[in-house]
């Protein structure tokens, strides 16, 4: 009887060696996934053998999914082997039959019953197929694959990697074995890759529901499987045609002892009889039967055929609950107010938000292979429907700019596999500065009380870090008299990814001075274009005197060019008609080296604007217009603002002048026309080189004003108002008072811009009198700013000291007579 | 359905109850086997509390680590700038190979420096998750030479590593080609270990007092040798990222709150780390978007302001020579200015013997 029984029982360990065999295979995948995904090994194959996500992913889309064909394969392989998988492959169900086995102490004592019906997991897949109808993916909760993939990827495995490595750390003091501990500690940190141990958001929620599942354990074996699962309850509807049904034969003495073997407890107590669509295969009864009774085959006499019954009221049900939950669990308010978007960052590749919540089966393979462990899951920001997709929360961990892990492993297509190239411009949102916490800005703000810890502001991490190779963070520079330098930060968001490598790294305690901004759909940035080498402009010869041009010089056009030429102050220039602007470098015989740029704009106007911004020294007759700094030459020469400066050697002013002369003798001489609003300028006592012409907000916001800083466009600055600023003499030892005047193409618009003003002026508390229509402002430190509109024009003199000689110079302005 | 076998099961449970009955009449005797008194729980527990509380203090039966020094040499004190030239890629190893043999040979000899036994520390700059032509991590070629120098010098071990910016230092070092080279040059490379930081006292520390840094460069009992191997890049926040700069690899700690004030910081950290040996890989230097890079534009390979392995003890020095190759006044450069006035090498490298040739 013994060695008839230890003869016949191959089939139950051949089963096992199977079962556990898959299971190490899942384990392998998911604890090497990034490693493997890099060799492109289809690491995901599990995730995409499991039909109940198959189906849900496509029927939420309504499309066919290539990439789910070995679904379909375990689907059909169900007709002849019926429920196989789940006691052969499911990593879930192995997982249950291992803890059960702890379990089998409480079994024993468990007094309560629990609801063993079996018909849940049927009414359970119905629900959840007429949800997807309605286009509500809850399919991957329930899947058990991808419970199993994400509850070993999220929970157990940086659990088992923080106690390991806290644990070998403690050994690792003690003093001798200590050294065999770090042995073992390098080892395990290689095989585990604890080296930057993962962490996930709500790993506690998911353990939860996990300890859930296997506590079930304690009354019931697969209890999961029994009654809940609904892949279990796919494939039970499909087993009735299987090749291998339990059959009993006469020899059965109902002795009752697979019954209890039974994991499904499948078989009904007379041990002849086998509830339908419950028997998994696992071949224990045929294992223990003493008999020898229990066969698999084709035919089952109809009388060991148990059928399950299903209600069809409860079918109505479930139904009905699908229709009218689905739709509930789809309202979310975000998603209203922010046009069914709710700016969170999607990984890269991530089809449109409606398709992408359609197709995800939350799995949590792209969060698992995010070397960064930037992705982590939504929790109820995107509603109820929402719960458990990727989201990448830079703080944490940005994108990396050279990775498509992610987008390698996704089942169900959510997340478009993209070639390398092509990601690098896939932009996933944008990054913002957030004025009032960034340090520099702050620091900018701050500047006028600030003494001595000004370094302490200029902070460029954000810069640094950008992975664009153009960088999508670029510097504002801003110095101020006392030669104290701000380099505050913006973002170019035309080329800004989103990838939140800045937000990461931003040294800003707590949120981030710079936070980045899903955008869905996501969107290509502009790619650059290569940098245009074209030949020589006619300013620029191959010699000159003794100089010669080294190389071909260089032509940046337009806006998207400066910024390459510029890194930071770009917009400065752009806030003129900016055409182009022509870099050369000459050289002579004895190595000085001089670099000459020769900007161009499209009216001589704003080629004076750029001019009265960037000179400095003193003023020197050149061109139009020029001033020479030290060895540093600014010429306005028409529609042209040349600078000439030294690069290598030790070059004169002498050198630099006669330089920048010969090239303005080679340009055409023209009458110099300065911008009409200078006539309105009174001229007795005006300093001549402090005048400077702009246009827009962004020239004043570099000239100290105010001890506010202005956020907001108050003055109404743009393209069409012509603005000058330039200072008066008050005496010999008193510093010049600031006059601002201001053009605007109407008079209403002049008044529009002048209400504001006096707004903001008021809202700072500053104590306010008139005198005619001149308003003027006194702030704590006893400075008086006045303000005057008179038709067109809108004039301010800024923190003078006396109260009379601020409307002095703005009375001038007006009995100046020239207003129309 | 199920009435059969519930049958069966509340038998087994009328069972089991009467058993316990059973137990718990001889219960009192029961407590020395399977269950445990409470006399007995308050004595394990507190032999189990002791025991775990006091392991930790057996650490202190350990000898506590010494700092390492500037490890005594016969080298030359000068600056030796290499030029090479390679038209074509293929020719790249070979002759950056080279140019380090001959910079090192000229200084003296690897010999001069690492004695039999020692264990040399080489520290590269693999910040960054991108390809060696981009110029934003050390050439590999550039590691690999010094790895075989090294060795051949009879170091026991040889040891790459570096704190890398990327969150995962997989990345970057497998993109660098670093990883490999030195492996295949016969070096250890390892990732940093976070338990492994240790906050110093700088002691003459001017703005930093005290920061964290990788004990296994700074312990005597860990290194011998460290060897500076940075690559001359533009950088946003302190202009350009050389020898000193590249210290940064080897702290740990919120490495952003460093970048406010940067120039006076990167003193104070070179004030602390003993490098032995600084070699600046200006084969490529990086002269636009720094330091990350990415773009070939960006990248000058040219004989005139490239195509250069600078090698010496003194890192001032070495920074000086790269500041001039960015066009950049060497005063200028803020950290660079500050090192020179603390003390940390000569800001004026041709001062303390130039020698330059080309392979």
């Amino acid at each position: 009887m013994q060695d008839k029984h230890t003869q016949n029982n191959w089939p139950f360990h051949f089963r096992r060696v199977i079962q556990y065999i898959s299971f190490s295979v899942f384990i392998y995948l998911l604890l090497f996934l990034d490693p493997l995904t890099e060799r492109d090994v289809p690491a995901n194959i599990f995730l995409r053998m499991s039909p109940l996500s198959a189906i849900g992913a496509m029927m939420a889309v309504r499309a066919f999914i290539f990439n789910y064909w070995p679904a379909f394969i375990v689907l059909l392989l169900t007709i002849p082997f019926g429920r196989y998988f789940c006691a052969w492959i499911c990593p879930l169900g192995t997982t249950i039959d291992i803890t059960d086995r702890f379990f089998a102490g409480f079994r024993k004592h468990a007094q309560r019953r629990l609801y063993d019906g079996r018909r849940l997991k049927y009414y359970l897949l119905a629900f959840l197929l007429l949800s997807l109808l309605l286009g509500l993916q809850c399919a991957g909760w329930f899947d058990p694959i991808s419970i199993a993939t994400s509850v070993f990827a999220m929970s157990i495995h940086p659990y088992i990697i923080h106690l390991g490595d806290s644990l070998f750390v403690y050994l690792e003091h003690i003093p001798l074995l200590g050294y065999l501990f770090s042995f073992f500690h390098a080892f395990f940190q290689k095989i585990l890759f604890a080296w930057h141990a993962p962490f996930f958001r709500s790993h506690g929620i998911l353990l939860f529901a996990f300890v859930i599942i296997i506590a079930f354990g304690m009354v019931l074996r697969r209890y999961w499987c029994r009654n809940i699962c609904p892949m279990g309850a796919l494939f039970a509807l499909f087993s009735d045609w299987s090749f291998f049904k339990r059959n009993v034969s006469s020899t059965c003495t109902s002795c009752g002892l697979c019954v209890g073997k039974c994991g499904m407890g499948a078989i009904e107590s007379d041990g002849k009889s086998t509830k339908e669509g419950e028997c998994i295969l696992c071949m224990t009864c045929r294992n223990v039967c003493p008999e020898q009774s229990v066969t698999f085959k084709r035919f089952q006499p109809s009388l060991q055929k148990h059928t399950i019954s299903l209600s069809r009221r409860a079918f109505v049900v479930s139904g009905i609950a699908g229709a009218a939950i689905a739709p509930f669990l789809k309202l979310n308010y975000r998603k209203k107010i922010n046009k069914e978007t709710v700016s969170i960052i999607r990984p890269p590749g991530a089809v449109n938000e409606k398709e992408f919540i359609a197709r995800c089966i939350r799995c949590g393979e792209c969060m698992k292979v995010c070397k960064t462990n930037g992705l982590h899951p939504v929790l109820l920001e995107y509603g109820i429907e929402g719960i458990w997709t990727p989201q990448l929360i830079p703080r944490i961990g940005y994108c990396d700019y050279g990775c498509v892990l992610c987008t390698r492993v996704c089942p169900s297509g959510a997340i478009k596999p993209l070639p390398l190239e092509e990601k690098r411009w896939v932009a996933l949102g944008k990054a913002r500065i957030d004025h009032n916490r960034c340090i520099p800005w702050v620091g900018y703000s701050r500047l006028p009380e600030l003494k001595k810890e000004w370094q302490d502001f200029n902070c460029g991490v954000c810069e640094e870090v950008c992975p664009v190779p153009t960088k999508a963070i670029h510097f504002n520079t801003y110095v101020d008299e006392q030669g104290r330098e701000i380099r505050r930060p913006f973002v170019r968001e035309d080329v800004c990814v989103g990838c939140g490598f800045c937000e990461k790294v931003c040294p800003v305690l707590g949120t981030s001075a710079i936070v980045v901004e899903g955008i869905q759909p996501q969107t290509t940035v502009k790619k650059e274009r290569s940098v245009k080498i074209v030949s020589s402009g006619n300013f620029l010869p191959k010699t000159l005197g003794k100089w010669k041009r080294i190389a071909e010089p260089r032509i940046y056009e337009g806006g998207e060019r400066l910024y390459e030429y510029m890194n930071g102050g770009a917009e400065l220039y752009l806030a003129y008609s900016f055409i182009r602007v022509t870099n050369a470098e000459y050289g002579d015989d004895t190595g000085k080296r001089i670099s000459i740029d020769i900007w161009e704009f499209e009216t001589a106007e704003d080629a004076f604007g750029v001019f009265t911004k960037d000179r400095a020294g003193i003023g020197i007759s050149l061109g139009n217009r020029a001033s020479l700094f030290e060895n540093y030459l600014f010429v306005w020469n028409d529609v042209y603002c040349i600078r000439v400066a030294p690069w290598e050697g030790s070059i004169s002013g002498g050198e630099i002048t006669s330089f920048g002369k010969s090239i303005i003798d080679l340009m055409p001489y023209k009458k110099e026309i300065l911008p009409d609003i200078v006539r309105y300028l009174p001229e007795d006592s005006l300093v001549k080189e402090s005048l400077k012409f702009f246009h827009e907000k962004i020239i004043l916001d570099n000239i100290y004003i105010s001890d506010n800083f202005i956020e907001e466009n108050v003055f109404h600055l743009s393209k069409q108002t012509d603005a000058l600023i330039a200072e008066y003499k008050t005496g010999e030892e008193a510093a010049p008072l600031l006059l601002l005047l201001i053009k605007y193409p109407d008079r209403d618009a002049a008044s529009i811009a002048f209400e504001a003003v006096v707004k903001l002026w008021r809202s700072w508390g500053e104590k306010e009198t008139h005198s005619n229509a001149i308003h003027t402002f006194q702030n704590e430190n006893g400075y008086f700013t006045s303000w005057l509109q008179e038709k067109h024009l809108l004039a301010a003199t800024f923190l003078s000291p006396k109260k009379e000689e601020g409307e002095e110079l703005l009375r001038r302005v007006l009995q100046n007579g020239k207003i129309e | 359905m199920d009435d059969g076998r519930f049958k069966i099961v509340n038998r087994k449970k009328r069972n089991h109850r009467f058993h316990r009955l059973k137990k718990n009449r001889k219960s009192k005797k029961m407590n020395s086997k399977g269950k445990i008194s409470r006399r007995g729980f308050l004595k394990t527990g507190i032999a189990v509390g002791a025991g775990v509380y006091g392991l930790p203090y057996l650490r202190a039966i350990k000898k506590k680590p010494t700092l390492k020094q500037l490890k005594e040499h016969d080298l030359k004190p000068g600056i030796v700038v290499v030029h090479g030239d390679s038209a074509n890629a293929n020719g790249e190893e070979v002759v950056v190979k080279e140019m380090v043999r001959r910079a090192i040979s000229a200084l003296g000899g690897m010999r001069k420096l690492v004695s039999n036994g020692d264990r040399v520390l080489i520290k590269p700059n693999i910040a960054w998750n991108q390809a060696p032509e981009f110029a934003a991590n050390t050439n590999p070629c550039v590691v690999a030479a010094l790895v075989a120098l090294c060795k051949d010098a009879g170091a026991r071990s040889v040891m790459v590593i570096d704190h890398t910016c990327s969150a995962n230092p997989e990345t970057s070092y497998n993109r660098s080609g670093i990883a490999s080279a030195a492996i295949r040059a016969g070096a250890k490379v390892s990732y940093i270990n976070k338990n492994r930081f240790r906050d110093f006292v700088i002691p003459d520390g001017t703005v930093l007092k005290q920061w964290s840094f990788y004990e296994e460069m700074v312990y005597k009992d860990e290194v011998d040798v460290l060897i500076n191997v940075p690559i001359a890049k533009q950088h946003g926040t302190s202009r350009l990222s050389m020898a000193l700069k590249n210290v940064f690899g080897m702290i740990g700690g919120d490495r952003g709150s460093l970048h406010t004030d940067i120039h006076p910081k990167i003193a104070d950290l070179n004030k602390f780390v003993k490098v032995d040996l600084t070699v600046l890989d200006a084969f490529r230097i990086l002269k636009k978007n720094g330091p990350t890079g990415g773009r070939l534009d960006d990248v000058d390979n040219s004989q005139e302001h490239a195509r250069r392995i600078i090698v010496s003890t003194d890192p001032v020095a070495v920074d000086a020579y790269g500041a001039t190759l960015f066009g950049i006044k060497p005063k200028d450069v803020g950290y660079i200015r500050k090192s020179h006035e603390e003390g940390l090498g000569e800001i004026d490298y041709t001062s303390i013997g130039f020698e330059e040739f080309h392979v």
